[in-house]
């Protein structure tokens, strides 16, 4: 919704409100550590005298505990004062940006009213509709500049009061009233977006503050909101845990190490293992939220789209999005495949969506990119699962992605967005199942070291409305050859691959090969360069820099497939053997010989003839 | 030591209290807070000044709990002091009581 003129004059006053409200917090935060530090020294030594004996021993012990507790909470405080700051910051950017675009509009003759549309007596529609389009896009910037800061304070308002240690005295009142109800989790995400904007500010702070797990992964809740709501459940699960473990001396350091034991026992320390299952998956999942950021000039934009740390059994889901999914003019989605999970590390042990994210700004700097680490289902665990060979978990796993990627659309503002969706090996297999069995609408599809299509036999059944689908497959990554696999030429390959290093069950193979000349694809290259033989490592090469793949996926990504053939990146796809005839017969000392045509292929054989292993 | 030596001075205990007593009722001064916006951040603003105070408010319960367990240390030390005083005065020789 477009704030009203009065409404952006008056942004001054909120922006002004914010750097009043961080200087008073960070001198709060000052005063209670200095109260804090008084209390301990006079638990310590009362007025200087001294005190021994198992009263001042156990004073003392839950003085310094409560100390501790207060210095955590001034710097909470003081990073909530920084939020402050840098939102006044960004508020006064945006109403200066609004107010140029207001006063250029009326120093070219035109009227700017109430509601922020524009008139101009001499009926120049075109300058109107110009200006009234500049003026409406900065005025929804800062209204969302707005939300996202009101996002992030109420988050660090609810870790504030309801964190894991809660200081709300015993007993003392609730809270007045119940907040609003949040919808559940299967409404429609244009229904959620309509409910979110019809909430009034206070609910909507209130919700944030006490119902993040709720709105952290509910489809048509804007992006910047989701991404403080889950920032502010995955702060609980960590101080949860590195609180009860601190009176036992146990150092953060020890805690988060990855060869720890303490967290053995959780019991010891009053915690419980779900505790512990969402405190593994909270650090894997921060690390991964740093990992992607950086820091310094080059720090991405970074939020936690979805975060649930217990989905799956403790395997858990989360997404992470470099960019806003929401303002994005190129929003890619990408899918990993088998031994993914929160709990098996993917969200920090990958720079997918990094060079993804960088490469897309790269290739198209005028357009904004954001790109999404969606690790949002259940994968196989591995090669030695025996459901790596079933396509269920892609079946369910696709309708989990048409979810949230349809949820994408209705939450989205601006010029419209091109959104490619990219699945990576059993990733491909569900990205295929989201469009074919799920409906899941996006602009393009992208399958790599794609094991099979399962329920979509060729390109036309993706229902991709005017986009295609791209495959990339090196002919030396044995995943990429296994679908559709049976017969007798079938069984020769699967020996080749196993041979390769692929423990292949015997029902490898999930479907058509999307790399095959008949499936309609459009195929890139994405050899490895200097890799000549079948690889297992070459089948997780797809995302690294300057490799072929990568290059050939931005330009997907960022709408411009039409560089694959002017940058020569266009691969021919495999192919059948075919039986055929030379067009003549040359026999020595006499003319050529016609003869028929006959060129046709061999039924029943996959299409393992690779023109690519010859590049 | 600790544990096995009782150590104390009611005096200094009393005047801990006190000092502990001062922070608790500092604690309990509101933040200062800028003026009512009606936007979302104004809101939320509003929303993160009130958890503060809560939490403050909260600590000035917590040292004002600290503050009366260590007066009633203290009270119950020079308790035990009259009361010993008082006892061995009744055990002295005759000649040494009061009259």
């Amino acid at each position: 919704m477009v704030p009203t003129r009065s409404r952006v004059e008056a942004w001054q006053q909120t922006a002004d409100g914010l750097s009043a409200a961080a200087r008073h917090w960070r001198t709060g935060a000052g005063n209670l550590e200095r109260s804090a530090e008084i209390y301990v020294a006079q638990i310590d030594t009362p007025d200087g005298t001294e005190w021994f004996g198992l009263a001042a021993e156990s004073a003392l012990t839950a003085a310094h505990a409560d100390r501790n507790e207060a210095y955590r909470r001034a710097e909470h405080v003081r990073g909530l004062a920084d939020v402050a700051d840098r939102g006044a910051g960004g508020l006064r950017w945006g109403r200066q940006l609004v107010m140029a675009a207001i006063t250029e509009a009326e120093a070219d003759g035109c009227t700017v009213a109430e509601d922020l549309s524009v008139a101009d007596r001499h009926g120049r529609m075109r300058a109107v509709q110009e200006y009234r389009k500049r003026i409406a896009h900065w005025a929804v910037r800062l209204q969302t500049e707005d939300d996202r800061v009101a996002a992030q304070l109420a988050a660090g308002s609810a870790a504030l009061v309801d964190g894991p240690h809660r200081t709300r005295p015993a007993g003392g009142p609730p809270p007045a009233g119940q907040p609003p109800p949040v919808p559940a989790s299967g409404t429609g995400p244009a229904d959620v977006y309509a409910w979110w904007a019809s909430l009034p500010p206070a609910d909507r702070a209130r919700l944030l503050g006490e119902r993040p797990r709720q709105l952290g992964n509910l489809n048509g809740i804007p992006a910047v909101v989701r991404g403080a709501a889950n920032a502010s459940a995955l702060h609980d699960d960590i101080t949860v845990v590195e609180n009860a473990v601190r009176p036992f001396g146990v150092s953060l350091e020890e805690l988060r190490s990855s060869r720890t034991r303490v967290l053995d026992d959780p019991g010891r320390y009053g915690l419980s293992s779900a505790d512990v299952c969402r405190y593994r998956n909270a650090v894997r999942t921060d690390d991964g939220l740093r990992q992607d950021r950086g820091s310094g000039h080059d720090a991405r934009p970074a939020l936690l789209w979805a975060y649930n740390p217990m989905a799956f059994d403790g395997q858990g889901t989360a997404a992470i999005a470099l960019g806003d999914p929401d303002t994005a003019a190129n929003t890619t989605v990408i899918v990993p495949g088998t031994g993914s999970s929160v709990a098996q590390g993917w969200m920090a042990d990958h720079d997918d969506a990094v060079n993804v994210f960088d490469h897309s700004v790269l290739t198209d700097p005028d357009r904004t990119t954001a790109v999404i680490a969606w690790m949002g289902y259940d994968a196989p665990d591995g090669l030695s699962d025996r459901r790596v060979t079933e396509p269920g978990l892609a079946r369910r796993g696709g309708e989990l992605l048409a979810r949230d990627v349809n949820g994408l659309w209705t939450t989205h503002h601006g010029p419209a967005a091109h959104v490619t969706i990219v699945g990576h090996s059993y990733g491909a297999t569900t990205v295929a199942d989201a469009f074919a069995h799920s409906r899941m609408h996006a602009s393009d599809a992208v399958l790599l070291g794609c094991p099979g299509t399962d329920l979509a036999h060729t390109a036309a059944d993706f229902n991709l409305d005017g986009g295609r689908v791209y495959v990339g497959s090196a002919s030396t990554d044995p995943v990429s050859w296994i679908g559709q696999t049976d017969g007798a030429p079938a069984e020769i390959l699967k020996h080749r691959l196993r041979q390769s290093g692929v423990p292949l069950p015997v029902d490898a193979g999930l479907g058509r090969d999307p790399a095959g000349q008949g499936f309609g694809s459009i195929r890139f290259h994405a050899e490895v360069a200097g890799s000549e033989q079948l690889n297992r490592a070459d089948h997780t090469r797809y995302y690294q820099p300057d490799g072929a793949a990568l290059k050939s996926m931005t330009q997907i990504a960022t709408g411009h497939p039409e560089r694959l053939a002017t940058d020569g990146l266009l691969a021919a796809g495999r192919r059948q053997p075919h039986l055929g005839m030379p067009p003549e017969l040359h026999v020595p000392g006499l003319p050529p010989v016609g003869l028929p045509h006959l060129d046709t292929r061999i039924p029943g054989i996959p299409a393992y003839l690779d023109p690519e292993r010859n590049r | 030591m600790t544990g096995e030596t009782l150590v104390a001075d009611p005096v200094g205990l009393s005047a801990a209290a006190r000092r502990i007593t001062e922070q608790a009722a500092a604690q309990r001064i509101p933040c200062k807070r800028p003026l009512g916006c009606p936007e979302p951040s104004g809101m939320a603003m509003a929303r993160v000044c009130r958890a503060f105070d809560a939490y403050r408010e909260a600590f000035a319960d917590r040292l004002l709990a600290a503050a009366e367990e260590i007066s009633r240390i203290a009270d119950s030390y020079t308790g035990t002091d009259r009361g010993n005083g008082a006892a061995l005065n009744n055990v002295a020789p005759v000649e040494q009581r009061s009259s």
